[in-house]
């Protein structure tokens, strides 16, 4: 842990200099911004379809294990129970299907939106809790489990949509703007932001890992992660990050939360929905 | 450009100390309830040979290992191993460096190809070897995957 | 009727057919512990046979070291409308298998 730590501090150290100053650009300017860093970073390797594989994008030895696990990924026994609850009656004999209709392959690529009557922002995940409540059900917890297979299900389904969040109204912007500050923002002892491993440290290693670029995060959770033994949300992954830097984690479904899910999915815009995912 | 090289190099040195410490997983078992019990009780590599009776196996280019470099997860290590030898009817799995280094044994069919392929755990940096037996004989080959604890991980 | 533990995947090309399947199991090697320090036993697969039409084509002797959820795939000498059946022990005594025709969906 101590070695852990050093790492990540020498990192923010020697970043300090680097000081990022969040820029008032619109999302079509920040997205573009953000892919020309990339392109500029990585090279021929920023192929823009691409970043969807994260870290497999940019590292072959890691990718060839990754293709290897993908031959039968384990989140696949996951999609099944995910099926399983989405068909099975709730206690009022309706079922997921009376809150999202019948066709799945269109559902995954809803979210996240805006809801400009609420001014919040709805995940799939936050959708899917409100069902069971909507209908009398206990809500699933929220970074694995039940929540996690339904999820699965979902995406799985829409595998093939593509990303295409668009902040149009004011409030719809505060959102973003949120969502990107929280990004950019420095947090935790280790005084690191997203950004600080995701942007510009993207393919560099935390000692023998490599950093994925942040583009394209979104595309594939929820995700199995071989480190979890099993799948979890985005959110969870979120928290995970958080604790690394060495901040207090936000709650899964947080507004913080909530709002970087939404601008990393306006960074993301058009890139292919491929979750859920598989990764170390 | 200085600064960055300099982290690049602070990094790889810290790697190196991590890697050594290792050790995510304990794996194997002591208690076995089938005939594999003998197997699993070597607890270490030239015992597990001598058990098989397979420390005269010579080293053939004729085994193929197909395994990463460097393991993503210790816990999920994606091995495949495919003999040529031409009457290969046993393929069998050694982790080196895990407390019980005999990890699986393939009984190879006549109509199937001498190939498989399964996920390993590896408890830290270690040889994977592949003996073969083909003929009453035994043939082997190994490849080195390095396991490190990782940085980054919810 | 419980869900089977075994999913299982062939295809036919060349003659040759590709099996590939995905045993949900723990694996758990006796060793690790949980959060409290309490054992976790020793549970984990030692056999995994395969047939087709009731011939053995691969057996598979595991042990703690292959991975939870545990994969396997090879291929062999057959054609469409083989029967091909997975079936696994453990050293608990559980067991479970199913049965595939080569070239049928489900």
């Amino acid at each position: 842990m101590n070695k852990l730590f050093t790492s990540f501090a020498l990192l923010a150290i020697a970043f300090s200099s680097f000081i990022t100053t969040v820029n008032a650009g619109t999302p079509a300017e920040d997205t573009q911004a953000l892919r020309g860093y990339f392109q500029k970073t990585l090279g021929s390797k920023a192929n823009l379809d691409e970043f969807i594989n994260g870290t497999y994008a940019l590292n072959e030895d890691a990718r060839s294990q990754w293709e290897e696990i993908e031959e039968f990924p384990p989140y696949e026994i996951a999609i099944d129970d995910g099926s399983d609850i989405w068909d099975k009656e709730f206690k009022n004999g309706k079922s997921f299907a009376s809150c999202f209709g019948d066709d799945i392959s269109s559902i995954r690529g809803k979210y996240p939106y805006h809801d400009e009557a609420k001014d919040t922002v709805v995940t799939l995940e936050g959708d899917i809790n409100k069902c069971l409540k909507d209908n009398g059900e206990k809500p699933f917890k929220w970074k694995k489990g039940k929540i996690a297979a339904v999820s699965a299900f979902i995406a799985y389904e829409g595998r093939g949509g593509k990303i295409d969040v668009q902040p149009k109204t004011e409030k719809a912007l505060a959102w973003y703007n949120k969502g990107k500050n929280f990004f950019y923002a420095k947090r935790g002892q280790l005084n690191m932001s997203c950004a600080g491993c995701h942007v510009y440290n993207a393919n560099n290693q935390v000692r023998a890992e490599p950093l994925s670029p942040a583009l394209g995060h979104v595309s594939h959770f929820p995700v199995f992660r071989s480190k979890w033994g099993e799948l979890g949300t985005l959110h969870r992954r979120y928290g995970g990050c958080n604790k690394q830097v060495r901040a207090k984690p936000f709650k899964a479904q947080s507004d913080q939360y909530k709002a970087l899910e939404y601008f990393q999915a306006v960074m993301s815009n058009g890139l292919v929905l491929n979750g859920p995912g598989a990764r170390k | 450009m200085k600064r960055r090289s300099f982290i690049k190099s602070a990094l790889v040195a810290s790697a190196t100390g991590a890697a050594v410490t290792g050790g995510i997983l304990s794996s194997n078992a002591v208690f076995a309830a089938s005939h594999e019990m003998d197997m699993t009780k070597a607890k270490s590599f030239d015992e597990a040979m001598k058990m098989m009776g397979a420390t005269d196996a010579a080293e053939s280019d004729m085994i193929k290992i197909k395994a990463p470099e460097i393991a993503e997860n210790g816990a999920v290590v994606p091995v495949g191993i495919t003999s040529e030898i031409e009457g290969t009817t046993e393929i069998i799995a050694l982790i080196s460096n895990n407390p019980s280094p005999y990890a699986a044994k393939y009984t190879i069919g006549a109509k199937a190809k001498a190939s498989v392929k399964s996920r390993f755990k590896m408890a830290k940096t270690t040889d994977v070897v592949a003996v073969v037996k083909a003929n009453d004989k035994f043939y082997m080959a190994k490849a080195n995957i390095k396991v490190t604890k990782g940085g980054c991980g919810g | 009727m419980a869900k089977s533990t075994i999913k299982l995947r062939t295809k036919e090309k060349g003659g040759l057919i590709q099996v590939k399947s995905l045993i949900t199991h723990p694996m758990h090697t006796g060793l690790r512990r949980t959060k409290k320090g309490d054992k976790i036993p020793a549970q984990y697969i030692t056999e995994v046979m395969v047939e087709a039409n009731g011939e053995p084509v691969i057996t598979a002797n595991w042990t703690g070291s292959i991975s939870k959820n545990p994969f396997i795939s090879f291929s062999y000498a057959g054609a469409k409308g083989d029967t091909v059946k997975l079936s696994w022990k453990d050293n608990t005594g559980k067991s479970d298998s199913l049965e595939k025709i080569v070239g049928k969906k489900k």
